[in-house]
């Protein structure tokens, strides 16, 4: 090949290598290392201490209290996102009026566009004590109720604020997808005289159903999420109820003790727990396609 | 014959209702958060306080907004000055490293290009929990963590790789021919780029500004991780760890104080995401095509 000798066209990409490689790539890598090791603080030199981190975690219960909240959490936000976003996503693309079908989709992205930790001020403006969803309750002569302070209740509101935030985002891709949805298909789904129940169930999902496998293999990345979200409304608490294992581990580490090998052991476990379980969804829904 | 005039036009017109129906409900909850924090922006500590609160304010009270603006206990300008510096920063750094790197993996060829650049479209799919411990760590040894160029640094190589991804869609998508007829005038390859792809680029430039900039305007957990001075905090995360930090007297002024804080966070995104709302959507559906 006549191309093969300007090698020095490597020079257009090297400024953005640059980049990824220190502040993106590079702390990937090392986050994996450093799993191995000890590291506490700002010191330049860690011990290597191999597995005595995922002795510990493995008998730490705040970690496995973390992973439980965690899956809480996906579990009361994660299917609600998705089929809210999932039904928003296919009405807008029926919309025959297109205007109406563009500002139905500004609205619904905005709590997306909207930067994390501005949308949970509103939500904590929403959850106080005498804010509007507790004023409503005392209109229906109900008592008030602790949204961010009550242990039973503050993993509920953290989910629905979550889903809030998120669905817009999933909304997108369905969206996305229905309007990619080839014109003859739906045309012939139009002159078969389809109502529009049935349009949805033997037209519009299986055409995305990619997407649909893609989503449900995310559902476990979701476990690893949530860390803006519970910063910026509970900052984990009351009494540890919405301290899911990413924020714990950030609390062990920067935020506090610096444990940071630790916090990397905590991390890599839960990336490769994430990594088993979506094998597993990978595994039965191929099982369930034969 | 179009035969799909059977069915019925009342049946259209009442599935397009029922359509509208549920969209604007669903709207109605996604902006209320958002109307609610308007409208609480606007109120003065006795309404917000009041036994039986209405939810629009009595008047358009701007009080919250100058206390904003002339409190000293915490400092709301410095971190809308901070923001802007690392939104700028961070702009240019990606406007600037995926229009040479868009090109680079595109147009022209060097050794290991495709391993390359599939590595870095991997990294968009890995977790914030993976690297953010060794991040932490990295950007403490490089003294880079309470600085907002060193913030601006990570922001752009995090949002790098799917601004690249863009970038190389873009120039692969202009006709070659431009490209050989300046070839056959003798035009070097930067030549190329400077005064033949980039001016045709533009549209796909302004997506992948707006783009980062929502990213580093709107960041939280970078920011909350990497700056522990008060004097460095961006308006994310002011507005967060403003609250439980003020003094219980001050705090009760604070609450529609942080309504508007929250408002003027999210406002510049707001705009600037209705501003390139089109382009948005189109982007997206013919990236997920390909």
């Amino acid at each position: 090949m006549r191309e093969k000798r300007y090698n020095i066209n490597f020079v257009y990409i090297l400024p953005a290598l640059s980049f990824i490689l220190i502040f993106n790539l590079w702390p990937i890598i090392w986050g994996v290392v450093l799993a191995f090791m000890d590291f506490r603080g700002i010191t330049l030199t860690g011990r290597w201490v191999w597995f005595e981190n995922f002795k510990e975690l493995f008998s730490d219960e705040r970690v496995w209290q973390g992973l439980s909240i965690s899956a809480k959490y996906v579990l009361y936000s994660y299917p609600i996102t998705q089929i809210l976003a999932l039904i928003s996503g296919w009405t807008i693309a029926q919309l025959r009026i297109l205007k109406l079908g563009k500002l139905y989709r500004i609205l619904l992205y905005l709590p997306v566009i909207i930067p994390v930790s501005a949308g949970m001020t509103m939500f904590r403006a929403l959850y106080e004590q005498n804010g509007y969803l507790n004023i409503i309750l005392s209109k229906f002569g109900s008592s008030p109720i602790g949204w961010l302070t009550d242990p039973k209740i503050a993993l509920y509101s953290l989910a629905i604020a979550s889903i809030w935030r998120n669905f817009g985002a999933s909304m997108f891709y369905y969206l996305v997808g229905f309007y990619n949805v080839p014109q003859e298909v739906k045309e012939s789904a139009l002159i078969d005289g389809a109502s529009l129940w049935k349009r949805f169930w033997s037209i519009d999902l299986p055409s995305i159903k990619n997407m649909l496998f893609i989503i449900f293999i995310q559902s476990a990345g979701a476990l690893t999420g949530g860390l803006a979200e519970v910063t910026a409304l509970t900052g984990g608490g009351p009494a540890r109820a919405t301290t899911i294992l990413p924020y714990y581990s950030a609390e062990i580490s920067i935020w506090g003790e610096q444990r940071l090998g630790y916090a990397a052991a905590i991390n890599l476990f839960l990336s490769i727990f994430t990594l088993a379980l979506a094998y597993i969804v990978i595994r039965v829904m191929k099982v369930e396609k034969e | 014959m179009k035969r799909y005039l059977l069915l019925k036009r009342g049946e259209i017109f009442r599935q397009q209702f029922t359509i509208i129906i549920f969209l604007t409900i669903i709207s109605i909850i996604a902006i209320f958060p958002i109307f609610w924090t308007i409208c609480s922006s606007f109120k003065t500590i006795q309404e917000i306080y009041s036994i039986s609160p209405s939810i629009l304010p009595k008047s358009l009270n701007f009080v919250n907004y100058r206390f904003l603006f002339e409190t000293s206990v915490i400092d709301y300008k410095m971190a809308i000055l901070n923001s802007i510096v690392v939104s700028i920063i961070t702009v240019a750094i990606v406007v600037l490293c995926s229009a040479l790197g868009g090109y680079g993996f595109s147009r022209v060829y060097f050794k290991y290009r495709d391993q390359v650049f599939n590595t870095i479209i991997m990294l968009q799919f890995v977790p914030l929990t993976a690297g953010i411990i060794a991040q932490w760590q990295i950007m403490s040894i490089l003294r880079l963590r309470d600085s907002l160029i060193g913030l601006a640094l990570l922001l752009a190589a995090m949002i790098l790789p799917s601004s690249l991804m863009l970038m190389r869609q873009v120039f692969l998508s202009i006709p070659t021919e431009l490209e050989d007829a300046a070839k056959i005038d003798g035009a070097s390859t930067f030549q190329l780029l400077w005064h033949v792809m980039l001016p045709l680029a533009g549209g796909g430039l302004i997506l992948v500004a707006v783009n980062s900039f929502l990213f580093a305007w709107g960041d939280f957990i970078y920011a909350r991780t990497m700056l522990t001075l008060p004097s460095k905090y961006t308006l994310p995360v002011i507005i967060t760890v403003s609250i439980p930090t003020t003094p219980a007297t001050l705090r009760v002024a604070t609450y529609g104080v942080y309504n508007a804080a929250a408002l003027i966070t999210a406002l510049p995104a707001i705009i600037f995401f209705i501003g390139i709302q089109n382009r948005f959507y189109e982007g997206a559906r013919e990236g997920l095509k390909g």
